[in-house]
């Protein structure tokens, strides 16, 4: 009896032994997925992809640092924006966002693409990194590209490349993708057009977007008179030509609902219909409501609301002065209106129509030839088509249906255009700049903050002149100008510090010194 | 209740058949050496059998036993057990020699294996009932606070429902589990019992503080072991008590807030403060006593107006007294064969935001059968909580409400406002244009839960034959939880909306919400044990083998409807738009099988050796096999030594010494393989999209690894008058699984390493005293001390320092965890510098380590006294060495409401103990500030320059706390049997009181340093968003009948 217990126990128990492999075996995650499909991250990656060029980490802080809007008093922080005093922990998202996000999607939408003999995915991934890359550089200079996202090759200490050989790859990888596009068109191998909502499967139109995406890079090059033949020889361009109308992404935003809404929509309103923090805490800044008030122009009224206590248009903040300055009051500033934000499951703007106007405007002011894309006109035509553009745009965004006599009253027949927004033979770029300027609002800030640095326009005034400067009045402002940089993130400053020491060291600023924001790009010769 | 009854009836079934065989019948008397008195409840068993009896009242026993018995074994509690040869007689005369020393005491060690103390190789404190329910704290972590050397019991949050953090001996592990394992009945159960069992039920303690002392329960116990065992019958008759404790609860605590200065959030142009009256800063003008309108004019063109003077005591004023109401009722029964314990506990916990409550109800049922050589025991829990509680963080918008401002008078906000009368406590009326009336905003936000946990534990065991012993133990624990998150509309009438100008009311009405979830949890332990006692002459070997498996599974989902139409129905049917929510689940398996060898020599001499190999379902199967043994020895030299054999001072003397490894997985389940997420924002109708997750997994990660050693020494003096136990331990953990961070640029944040190294050692000192010991008066000491040393030997190849959260790190060469903090700028002898325009501080580019976070010493110490009826006792606790980051102190600052923000009248004023550079930049010379003042003094000094630098707000964490003080009367026993005709057996009555006083450092100004965030390894910050802590006091009566 006793015996028949212990083998009964033993048998159990080694039977309990032997299943244990079998047993053990539960460490399937049943929460997260562990595969995936290349169209599956391709539509992730655009999303994340056009939310970066309209909005990115740069709406609220470049918005303010390029005049487009102050804060209101009433609500504390922004200091740092207000004092131009970053330190390397501040707006990280800059450069953590692409690189943990889409760049990462688009290295595996590119290999996926390679593997399943796409050369379409190839191309759309090629054109997005590219756009992603130039802004990287314009924010930070020398930055990790050729070894940059190979953590699972195991590459965790990325060398900084620099900036004008990233630049000049940017040339040869959007030219590269119109070759894998035409390929991808003579094979009939197609984007599926649900997952590609950027594109929306038209390869064409990735053709137009990478030859005004070359445009814009070599344009940032074009006030260095040492690049002049560089840039000259690279001006030519796909057939497709430039993109014809605004590039907009929209993956299917859903009106009022929580963390489904369009993403330049939670600048003014929230999910339920109020009106959010930040629209109460941005309100017009005093520089560019002086640009509007000098010419009458009506986008004032498009994009802006009056201030809830005057009723009227007459209180423009200047950033950094004390919100207890009656004028800078909350319920005096002048708030932003649907012009800016949109509807709440309207489209986010890839690259607008307004942008690639300007762009040829300048292209052809500077006497490059862009007869291979396909233009006729001069730099005034597209000076003026980019106005035109640009009220169209806000005016559908702010419910205006009849545009015309808008623009007639500014540069028509009844016309008020004036000062430097006008157009001036005798300076097109500086007019281009200035109405590209105020075209960008809501727009492209990041690129009038590059356009600001490379040109110079618009003239930013002295903090001094408090009722037109663009520059802050904070009482503890560490420098009187625009930082033309931001600092490498601190996390890279820890654990990459040899590579980023190298890129520092190339310019000539202390390690770790805040002096880095004044360092200029390659292409900020002015 | 069915299953109850039945499990009853299976208990019950359990037969009472005796064993029959060739027996006589002896008899006998046991006494006491002390006093000569019988001594009734002794156990007498025939050695080598389960046969026994107990005395009676005269302490008379009768026993048939076996004609082939030897000898008697007799044995009671605080006893020298004895065993006596049997010869031809068959009266036997026992007198029992008491056991001061308790050195014979049974001890529970891992697996529930009972020991003789002395065989002990590692270090163990053992808590009884009495003390652990000394000031009845209504759970068990409160009543272990500073008892127990070695063991560090934080609070995480205070409320209705506690949490705390427990940790033995410091940390082991860089960034996985360091909490200690709580056993209960010699299962491993989730450490969130510690606060939802009733401390009524526990009958003691033990603690194993070591991984030397724990090598068999597997990876969990690395981090030492508390082991909680309830009560089982007693072989006594049948006894029933009833207790009641009643506590009440004063918030206590706060940090000091200013009196001198109203609402305002700016100064004019002459940089004088200016008053404005819907401010939550308080900035603004000093207070004058006057008459003065706060918030805006309402629609009817009234103005509340209220002294312009600080209220004392209205921020404490907002906290209700809180209270605590638990009745207990047990009821135990046990013959020689059998044990029965029942209990039922109702608790009602009010807490001390207004609102706030909790009800706890439990019931515990334990049995066990004897029946010849097998023995069955059941024990089951089952405990039933529902709180209440809310979710808006009070604190927040108080410490935003200005001390002129009547806070009190506006918890009647619901009543609406008319022509004739201005409610200015609603929502479109109160005083404050950014912030919520906080009671508006804790009664729009709550949620109610409910939660069922219960515990079921089968024993089963066989005696083999003489020397071996057979057990199979199976153990089911089943958390089911369901919760339910309410969030009330705002509906603003059309004038605050559109015409008060108010910030609060403009943003327009806001819908309801409501979230639901539950979360269910499993878990079964199956145990398989044999044992094998056997006797070669002097030698005694006591070998174990076990095996083991445990399986968890647990199932967490969420819905909610962030927009509800109708206001009123908090269900998800009543929703506009899309349905949020997440799901998760999470299984484990393991097994171990184990060896366990002690062998003892003439009972003085005792090694011990352990040997267990895990499987773990985390890891690959290339890597989920691992092995760690252990060994430990114990030496009585007070035994083996002749000359001190029986000396009057030293009577029991015990070295020891032990060195164990144990391997543990600091992993969650799938940790193992990269993955994919669902892209934000995603699924647009039927488009849905993935992204590449940020952390980089390792495939072949494998456990983390303990080395501990351990000495110590046991003495005890004049018969336990001075007990002293000492014991120096020091470990190294080695192959730590780290996140290593890697940078963005690499495309991903972290990557999974094994790799680091983190050493720990201390030493603990508990120490007995019986100053005085009478038969009326007897005084008791208890002095417990332990010191920590930790070093973070090393991370990764490329990089020295690892954040934690909460502001603090692992850093190479440290110890850990510790803080850093940003600074002023300051010049070589640590003077901060000022700007010689500005006189402002600048804040220093780079971090500093400000100390460490966790205690380096604690000292406990526990007084009672006994005179007569009368019992008090003290339990008192002194942490040191550590400093702390005071969320509170810096979210004081913005508001204006700590006192430090009006320390210089808000007026510019020279920065204390400050220079200037009066050199260049690259040539500097530092001379004393005299005479630079502050450009501001008020809301733009102290709410940015000030608040932007965290080191002002990281103070010295020492502490002193009478946690706990008791008095109790026992009404003597012939008062009972005259006045019940001894119905009622005991009467106990008393006054209980806990944290009722607290000694700080005077550079602590930021209150309770006691309080963090989270029950991470990252300890170190007291949020700003917590409740209060409190004072708590009440009484308890006792009855047993």
């Amino acid at each position: 009896m006793k015996n028949i217990r212990i083998y009964l126990l033993l048998v159990l128990f080694f039977a309990g032994v032997t299943g244990c492999t079998e047993w053990l075996d539960v460490n399937q995650n049943p929460n997260s997925l562990t595969k995936s499909t290349k169209d599956l991250v391709l539509a992730g990656a655009e999303k994340q992809f056009a939310q970066r060029q309209q909005i990115g980490s740069g709406f609220s802080l470049l918005g303010a640092w390029i005049g487009y809007y102050g804060h209101s008093g009433g609500w504390s922080g922004w200091n740092n924006v207000k004092s131009y005093n970053m330190t390397s922990s501040d707006y990280n998202g800059f450069f953590t966002g692409p690189y943990l996000g889409e760049l990462k999607s688009l290295k595996y939408v590119e290999e996926k693409g390679v593997d399943d003999g796409n050369p379409a995915y190839v191309a759309v991934a090629r054109i997005m990194r590219s756009a992603l890359f130039q802004r990287i550089v314009d924010t930070y200079g020398d930055v990790p590209y050729f070894e940059a996202i190979k953590g699972f090759e195991g590459n965790t200490q990325p060398v900084y490349d620099d900036a004008k050989i990233i630049y000049e790859d940017l040339v040869v990888q959007l030219d590269s993708a119109i070759i894998l596009l035409k390929q991808a068109e003579d094979a009939s191998l197609l984007l599926e057009a649900k997952y590609d909502f950027i594109g929306g499967g038209d390869l064409t139109v990735w053709k137009q977007y990478a030859n005004t995406l070359k445009l814009r890079v070599l344009l940032r090059q074009a006030e260095m008179s040492d690049r002049q033949s560089y840039i000259t020889s690279n001006m030519n361009f796909d057939e497709a030509g430039f993109l014809a109308a605004s590039l907009t992404a929209n993956p299917g935003y859903i009106a009022n609902q929580n963390g489904k809404m369009s993403p330049i929509y939670g600048y003014g309103k929230n999910y339920k219909g109020n009106l959010t923090s930040a629209n109460q805490q941005y309100g017009l800044n005093i520089f560019l409501l002086t640009l509007y008030n000098e010419s009458n122009d009506p986008r004032l009224q498009l994009c802006w609301e009056p201030g809830v206590s005057s009723g009227d248009y007459s209180h423009g903040l200047q950033l950094g002065v004390n919100g207890a300055v009656e004028d800078h009051w909350k319920e005096a500033a002048i708030r932003m209106g649907p012009g800016i934000y949109g509807t709440s499951d309207g489209d986010v703007v890839v690259m607008s129509i307004v942008e690639v106007d300007f762009l040829i405007a300048e292209a052809l002011a500077r006497g490059y030839n862009l007869s291979s894309a396909g233009v006729s006109g001069t730099a005034k035509d597209f000076f003026d088509k980019g106005i035109e553009d640009s009220f169209n745009y806000y005016a559908a965004r702010a419910g205006v249906e009849d545009v015309a006599p808008l623009l007639d009253g500014y540069v028509g027949a009844e016309g008020s255009l004036k000062g430097d927004a006008s157009w001036d033979d005798s300076n097109p770029i500086k007019s281009i700049m200035y109405q590209k300027y105020i075209s960008g609002l809501g727009l492209y800030h990041y690129e009038t903050w590059a356009d600001y640095r490379r040109t110079g326009y618009p003239v930013p005034g002295d903090p001094s002149e408090i009722e037109t400067s663009m520059i802050s009045y904070y009482f503890n402002i560490v420098r009187a100008q625009v930082p033309v940089r931001m600092l490498y993130t601190q996390k890279e400053l820890d654990i990459n510090s040899e590579n980023v020491k190298a890129a520092i060291d190339k310019t000539g600023v202390p390690y770790n010194s805040e002096f880095i924001m004044d360092a200029k790009i390659f292409w900020d010769v002015k | 209740m069915k299953k109850i009854a039945f499990f009853l009836s299976i208990l019950l079934f359990m037969g009472t058949l005796v064993a029959n065989a060739q027996t006589r019948d002896v008899t006998g008397t046991v006494t006491s050496t002390e006093d000569g008195q019988p001594i009734p409840g002794v156990s007498v068993s025939v050695k080598g059998t389960t046969l026994g009896t107990i005395t009676n009242i005269d302490g008379i026993f009768e026993l048939k036993v076996p004609q082939d018995a030897k000898a008697l074994v007799v044995s009671f509690v605080g006893m020298k057990t004895q065993t006596v040869e049997l010869t031809s007689a068959s009266d036997y005369t026992i007198a029992m020699k008491p056991d001061l020393v308790g050195i014979d005491e049974v001890v529970v060690t891992a697996i529930g294996i009972e020991r003789s103390a002395r065989e002990v190789g590692y270090a163990m404190s053992s808590i009884s009932d009495e003390q652990l329910n000394m000031a009845k704290s209504p759970t068990i972590s409160g009543g272990l606070v500073g008892k127990v050397a070695g063991l560090q019991i934080t609070t995480v949050s205070t409320g209705v429902n506690p949490n705390q953090r427990v940790i033995l001996r410091g940390n082991r592990s860089l960034t996985g589990n360091n909490q200690a394992l709580l056993v209960l009945d010699g299962v491993p159960v989730s450490l969130s019992y510690l606060t939802s069992l009733n401390p009524n039920d526990v009958k003691d303690i033990s603690i194993l503080k070591g991984a030397n002392a724990s090598a068999l329960y597997g990876s969990d116990a690395a981090n030492g072991v508390i082991m909680v065992t309830t009560k089982q019958g007693s072989k006594e008759n049948i006894q029933v008590q009833f207790s009641n404790t009643t506590t009440f609860d004063k918030v206590a605590y706060l940090p000091e807030f200013q009196t001198r200065f109203g609402t305002g959030s700016s100064s004019d142009k002459y940089g004088n403060p200016v008053f404005e009256a819907y401010e939550n800063q308080q900035y603004g003008d000093e207070f004058d006593g006057e008459m003065r309108g706060i918030g805006r004019p309402d629609e009817y063109g009234r103005m509340q107006e209220v002294p312009y003077a600080a209220i004392p005591g209205e921020k404490e004023a907002f906290f209700d007294t809180g209270m605590t109401i638990q009745n207990d009722l047990s009821f135990s029964a046990g013959d020689d064969k059998s044990t029965f314990f029942a209990s039922v506990q109702d608790a009602i916990i009010k807490g001390l935001v207004p609102g706030d409550e909790l009800r706890r109800d439990a019931i515990r049922l334990n049995g066990s059968r004897k029946y010849k050589g097998f023995k069955a025991t059941g024990n089951v829990n089952y405990t039933h909580t529902e709180d209440d509680i809310t979710t808006s963080n009070v604190l927040w918008p108080i410490y935003n409400t200005g001390q002129n401002i009547p806070l009190t008078s506006y918890s009647d906000w619901r009543t609406p406002s008319t022509p004739e009368k201005t409610n200015y406590a609603d929502i479109n009326h109160y005083y404050n244009d950014y912030y919520n009336n906080p009671y508006t905003d804790k009664d729009k936000n709550r949620r109610k839960r409910r939660r069922d946990q219960l515990i079921g534990t089968i024993t089963l065991s066989q005696d083999i034959t003489s020397w071996l012993n057979g057990m199979v133990r199976s153990s089911l624990s089943l958390n089911n939880s369901t919760y339910k998150n309410t969030h009330e509309d705002w509906d603003y009438s059309y004038w605050a909306e559109h015409e008060s100008g108010r910030s609060n009311s403009s943003g327009g009405d806001k819908k309801a919400s409501v979230s639901d979830g539950s979360s269910y949890s499993f878990r079964w332990t199956n145990d398989f044990i044999l044992t094998a006692n056997n006797e070669f002459g002097d030698f005694k070997l006591t070998t174990i083998l076990g095996a083991t498996t445990r399986s968890t599974y647990s199932h967490h989902i969420n819905v909610s409807a962030s927009a509800l139409e109708v206001p009123g129905l908090y269900n998800i049917s009543n929703r506009l738009g899309e349905l949020g929510g997440n799901q998760a689940y999470y299984e484990t398996r393991r097994m171990g099988v184990f060896g366990d060898l002690t062998l003892g020599y003439k009972n003085f001499l005792f090694l011990h050796a352990t040997g267990r190999n895990d499987w773990d379902s985390r890891l690959d199967p290339s890597q989920w096999s691992f092995f760690y043994p252990g060994v430990d020895a114990s030496f009585i030299f007070t035994e083996a030594i002749p000359a001190l054999a029986d000396n009057s001072i030293l009577s029991y003397g015990k070295i020891r010494g032990g060195i164990a490894k144990v391997g543990s997985i600091n992993i969650n389940p799938y940790s193992l393989e990269n993955n994919f997420g669902v892209t934000g924002g995603f699924p647009y109708g039927d488009l849905t999209a993935h992204s590449i997750s940020g952390s980089l997994k390792n495939r072949y990660l494998e456990p983390e690894f303990t080395l501990s050693k351990e000495i110590g020494l046991d003495l005890n003096f004049f018969e336990s008058r001075i007990n002293l136990e000492m014991a120096y331990y020091s470990m190294s953990t080695t192959n730590q699984t780290l996140p290593a961070q890697i940078p963005y640029s690499s495309g991903y944040s972290s990557m999974y390493v094994n790799a680091g190294e983190m050493k720990n050692s201390g030493i603990e000192v508990e120490l007995g005293l019986v100053p005085v010991s009478t038969k009326d008066f007897r005084w008791d000491l208890n002095i417990n001390y332990a010191n920590w040393n930790s070093e973070v030997v090393s991370l990764t190849d490329e990089f020295s320092e690892l954040y934690l959260g909460n502001y603090v790190y692992a850093i190479e060469g440290q110890p850990y965890p510790v803080n850093k903090a940003s600074d002023f700028d300051r010049d070589p002898q640590g003077r901060i510098i000022v700007d010689a325009k500005t006189g402002l501080p600048t804040k220093s580019t780079d971090l500093v380590v400000t100390g460490q976070t966790t205690p380096k010493h604690i000292l406990g110490l526990q007084t009672y006294l006994r005179y007569k009826g009368f019992t008090a006792g003290i339990s008192a606790e002194y942490r040191g060495g550590f400093v702390l980051r005071s969320g509170p102190g810096r979210d004081m600052m913005f508001p204006g409401i700590s006192a430090l923000s009006a320390s210089a009248g808000r007026e510019r004023f020279v920065f204390p103990n400050s220079v200037v550079n009066v050199g260049t930049a690259d040539n500097p010379e530092y001379v004393e500030n005299t005479n630079i003042t502050t450009n501001d003094g008020n809301v733009d000094f102290w709410t940015q320059t000030y608040r932007n630098v965290s080191r002002p707000f990281v103070t010295n964490g020492a502490f002193w706390k009478i946690r706990e003080i008791s008095l109790y009367y026992d009404v003597p026993e012939r008062f009972l049997t005259s006045g019940t005709g001894g119905f009622v057996k005991g009467v106990k009555a008393g006054f209980v009181g806990r944290n009722l006083f607290m000694f700080l450092p005077d550079s602590n100004m930021y209150g309770d340093p006691e309080a963090n965030n989270g029950n991470g390894n990252a300890v170190g910050y007291s949020p700003g968003a917590a409740i209060p802590p409190s004072k708590s006091y009440g009484f308890n009566v006792t009855i047993t009948f």
